[in-house]
């Protein structure tokens, strides 16, 4: 579209601000979110902390025919220092436990997580000594993509929701972009917490037994 | 049938060879732990036994609480292609110790260790006895003994906090690395190789000739002349610098030079999974490196003991999740070995498809991963197209994409869908062409060849006494595969060829893999000529379960099919083990039973481990990039690594 400007009038150097008399002082706040917000959603750089068997699925969906680029993730960041997403493509044991720790701390606001497959969700299959149970008893999650491991369509469609919670933020909040540190017992949950998510659930509250 | 070694063990070692027992033509043999170093190390010297290769070392606990433990050692006989179990009988209530045979196979060495960090054995005289898969500071115990319960001994919340709080450093064990006295805790003649390194050609200072610092040998030759070095030759000039410098450059003490640690992964997109490797560094090149896994150490054995042999199936999935088909097929048979089922034809030839299939599917994701660390991202997407055009195949016939579970103990999961044969032949038709363009690519490319030949080179004897197997065994010049020297599912009958390298290095094992590929694909094709029809699943009406029309309908059936969904099925008591050839190389499933329907052991002998355990022996010595080819040389996944 043409914008048609009348050269006797100068264009006018009032402010958004200025003009605020007639709007809602909302508008403001409501138009750099939306700005703000479309921008960080359609440039997400995914830390790819990939582990296991989802990990394959996660570079599948990078690879030519799935495609992540397409959705603003062309730069796939191995350093958490220049990354938004932390996508826990995997299980993840204990010994691994401190370091998505220590990834995520060092990712700077703002920063989302994706927990991909049922293992990162929840432990998936493996309900025993050596895997935690879900890591949103290690780090905040955002969205969960189920799936054992997700399909590329499943994990795109979570990234696709993540975008959608990411426009719904308010860059004014400041609730949303506090860190949540671990105190120095290493937890960020309180440990009941901790126990009532990792709490077996399904079938593998009866496999217990060993003949 | 028992194996002709044990007549001759008791013969000489009469008094301390017990029982040989031989369930389905495997020879075992349970011997005493006070002579069991001197009695292995006779199996592998004398002429007529010659068992070279340590296939396996474990461990195994009954359930019944007043049996011993039994260390357990695979062995093979390459030259005689003959396999032998001994076993050594620990009794609960003394010192859970045996010696260590890291001396007889040094492949040995991570095998040792990880029965110790499972189950607490002692090997006395093993260099290094620590825990390998869970962490140095792991507090709750052996995992795999019986009374360790599934879960671990705490609660959630304190395995949380014990896994993030406390002193990091300690539980990364990263003590152990002392650089100053690295160097000097080097084998000889890795010393000697390390001193002239290509670019030094002042090497020449042999052992002892650099006084204190013979390690700085490379840095020193190149900086003596300017120095003017007492009693070096006087060369004036930095043109004649490179040749000037003579041997025996003693070291001044303002010359020293330190060496560099790093650290590479747990989380880096080079080492393909979990993997941690802490690198010890002299200028460019690699004086240490130090392996660490663990990081994805998941408990696949222990939950096995927890679950019915069915129930196994989707575990081997996620095992080594880049061929979960073969991973099934192998625990299938191993199962079926135990419980003494036949398996029909059509079933045979199935399985054929499916681990040929899973064979080029894992060395797709190795190529395109190489590839890309060596820098050649084209590689990469050729190869997973390839892959995702195979992933619809066997979505087609699975339903999933990556963890299949496509066998059952005594069959399969599902048949054919209609047409897939011939979608699977226009696959083969095109496939090789995609092969030929990245060897086109690849193989007349300077970079590629300078990067991989003669780089991470193992020798033949080497490559034996590290129990590498599969294609890394192969590229070292060991015609060694399980499909032809121990065959199973009637390879025998197949028409393909076992390539074999001659060198050893990166550049061989790509030779190796590639020709795998396209000899894949000729089994492939012969399989769909040969494909019977007929029953898919065996009629054993102790593992199949009755179909669902009679499970409605007639109450027999209908008790029989909850039975067995819901107790198992029973394996009678004995052991088994299972070799196949895996993509990554022989995977060998350890099955004990005690005649219930789970397991007492599930052993899987994971063919990565073994060969990333011998990264070390391959990639000091050379330059830090050459450490990441070699890396992916190995072919790991970390899922089977770890378990
Ligand atoms: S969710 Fe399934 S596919 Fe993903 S890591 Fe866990 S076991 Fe593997």
């Amino acid at each position: 579209m043409e914008l048609k400007r009348d050269a006797s009038s100068p264009p006018s150097t009032a402010s958004t601000l200025e003009r605020a008399g007639f709007v809602s002082p909302n508008w403001v706040t409501t138009r750099l979110d939306d700005l703000v917000n479309w921008s960080r959603a359609n440039s997400l750089w995914p830390m790819a902390f990939g582990t296991a068997c989802c990990a394959i699925e996660f570079m599948a969906t990078a690879a030519s025919r799935f495609d992540l680029a397409r959705f603003g993730m062309e730069r796939v960041a191995y350093s958490p220092r220049q990354a938004d997403v932390l996508i826990c493509a995997g299980r993840l044991p204990f010994k691994l436990a401190p370091v998505i720790r220590r990834v995520w701390d060092q990712m700077p606001q703002p920063k989302w997580c994706i927990s991909m497959g049922a293992c990162a969700s929840s432990g998936g299959i493996f309900d025993n000594y050596a895997m935690v149970q879900g890591i949103d008893t290690i780090v905040p999650v955002d969205v969960y993509v189920p799936g054992c491991p997700p399909r590329p369509e499943g994990l795109l469609y979570g990234i696709l929701l993540l975008q959608k919670k990411i426009k719904g933020e308010s860059v004014f909040d400041p609730g949303l972009r506090v860190e949540q540190l671990a105190n120095d017992q290493g937890l960020f949950l309180e440990p009941a917490a901790v126990d009532e998510l990792s709490e077996p659930f399904g079938n593998s509250v009866h496999q217990t037994r060993s003949a | 049938m028992t194996n002709p070694s044990a007549a001759r063990l008791r013969e000489r070692f009469a008094g301390s060879v017990g029982a040989a027992a031989g369930a389905d033509g495997e020879g075992v043999v349970h011997v005493d732990a006070a002579r069991a170093h001197e009695l292995l190390a006779w199996l592998r010297d004398d002429p007529g036994e010659r068992y070279d290769y340590l296939t396996d070392v474990t461990a195994v606990e009954y359930r019944d609480r007043e049996r011993p433990l039994e260390v357990v050692y695979q062995l093979r006989s390459l030259p005689r292609n003959a396999d032998l179990r001994v076993k050594i009988d620990l009794p609960k209530d003394a010192e859970l110790a045996v010696d260590s045979v890291v001396d007889l196979w040094p492949g040995a060495n991570w095998l040792e260790r990880e029965v110790w960090d499972m189950f607490g054995v002692r090997f006395r005289g093993h260099p290094d006895l620590r825990r390998l898969l869970m962490w140095e500071t792991y507090s709750e115990g052996h995992p795999l003994r019986k009374d360790f319960p599934l879960r671990g001994r705490f609660s959630r919340a304190e395995q949380v906090r014990r896994a993030l709080g406390g002193d990091l450093t300690a539980h990364y064990s990263l003590e152990e690395l002392s650089i100053a006295e690295a160097y000097d805790a080097l084998p000889e003649d890795l010393r000697r190789q390390l001193a002239p390194r290509p670019g030094s050609p002042a090497a020449g200072a042999g052992p002892g000739a650099g006084g204190e610092g013979g390690h700085r040998v490379v840095e020193l030759a190149l900086a003596a002349p300017g120095r003017g070095m007492p009693g070096a030759p006087e060369a004036e000039g930095p043109g004649s610098a490179a040749t000037a410098a003579g041997p025996a450059t003693p070291a001044g003490p303002d010359m020293k030079t330190d060496h560099m640690l790093i650290n590479i992964g747990p989380q880096h997109p080079a080492t393909h999974g979990v993997l941690r490797l802490v690198v010890e560094l002299d200028g460019e090149v690699v004086v240490r490196v130090i392996p660490h896994i663990g990081y994805l150490h998941s408990g696949f054995e222990k939950l096995g003991e927890y679950r019915h042999y069915n129930q196994i199936i989707p575990l081997t999935d996620r095992t080594d999740y880049l061929s979960a088909p073969a991973n099934n097929v192998a625990f299938a048979l191993a199962a079926e070995r135990l419980m003494g089922i036949e398996i029909t034809e059509r079933c045979k030839v199935l399985r054929v498809i499916a681990c040929e299939l899973s064979r080029i599917i894992s060395h797709l994701v190795w190529a395109g991963t190489t590839a890309i660390d060596i820098g050649a991202f084209t590689v990469f997407l050729w190869m997973f197209q390839e892959r995702e055009r195979a992933y619809n195949l066997i979505e087609e016939w699975t339903g999933a994409r990556l963890t299949t579970s496509l066998t059952r103990v005594g069959g399969m999961m599902a048949d054919l869908p209609d047409g897939w044969t011939d979608r699977l032949r226009e696959w083969c038709r095109r496939f090789p062409k995609t092969l030929d363009e990245v060897d086109r690519m690849l193989l007349r490319n300077g970079i590629w060849l300078g990067r991989t030949q003669d780089v991470g080179v193992m020798t033949t004897a080497e490559a034996i006494a590290h129990s590498l197997s599969g294609p890394m065994l192969r590229a070292s010049g060991v015609a060694f595969d399980v499909r032809k020297d121990l065959p199973y599912l009637d390879y025998d009958t197949y028409d393909f060829e076992v390539p074999v390298g001659e060198h050893g290095d990166v550049y061989d094992r790509y030779l190796v893999r590639m020709e795998e590929m396209r000899q894949s694909v000729r089994i492939l094709l012969q399989a769909l000529d040969r494909l019977p029809d007929g029953p898919l699943n065996s009629a054993d009406p102790r593992v199949i379960l009755p179909p669902k029309r009679r499970a409605m309908s007639d109450m027999e059936s209908m008790i029989h099919h909850f039975k067995q969904v819901m107790e198992g099925v029973p394996a009678p008591a004995g052991e088994v083990y299972f070799p196949v050839e895996n993509p990554k190389g022989e995977l060998g499933t350890y099955l004990v039973s005690d005649g219930t329907a789970k397991p007492v052991r599930w052993r899987i002998r994971p063919p990565s481990f073994l060969n990333i355990a011998a990264l070390p022996k391959m990639a000091e010595g050379h330059l830090l990039s050459d450490l990441i080819a070699i890396n992916a040389s190995v072919d790991i996944v970390m899922g089977e690594i770890d378990r």
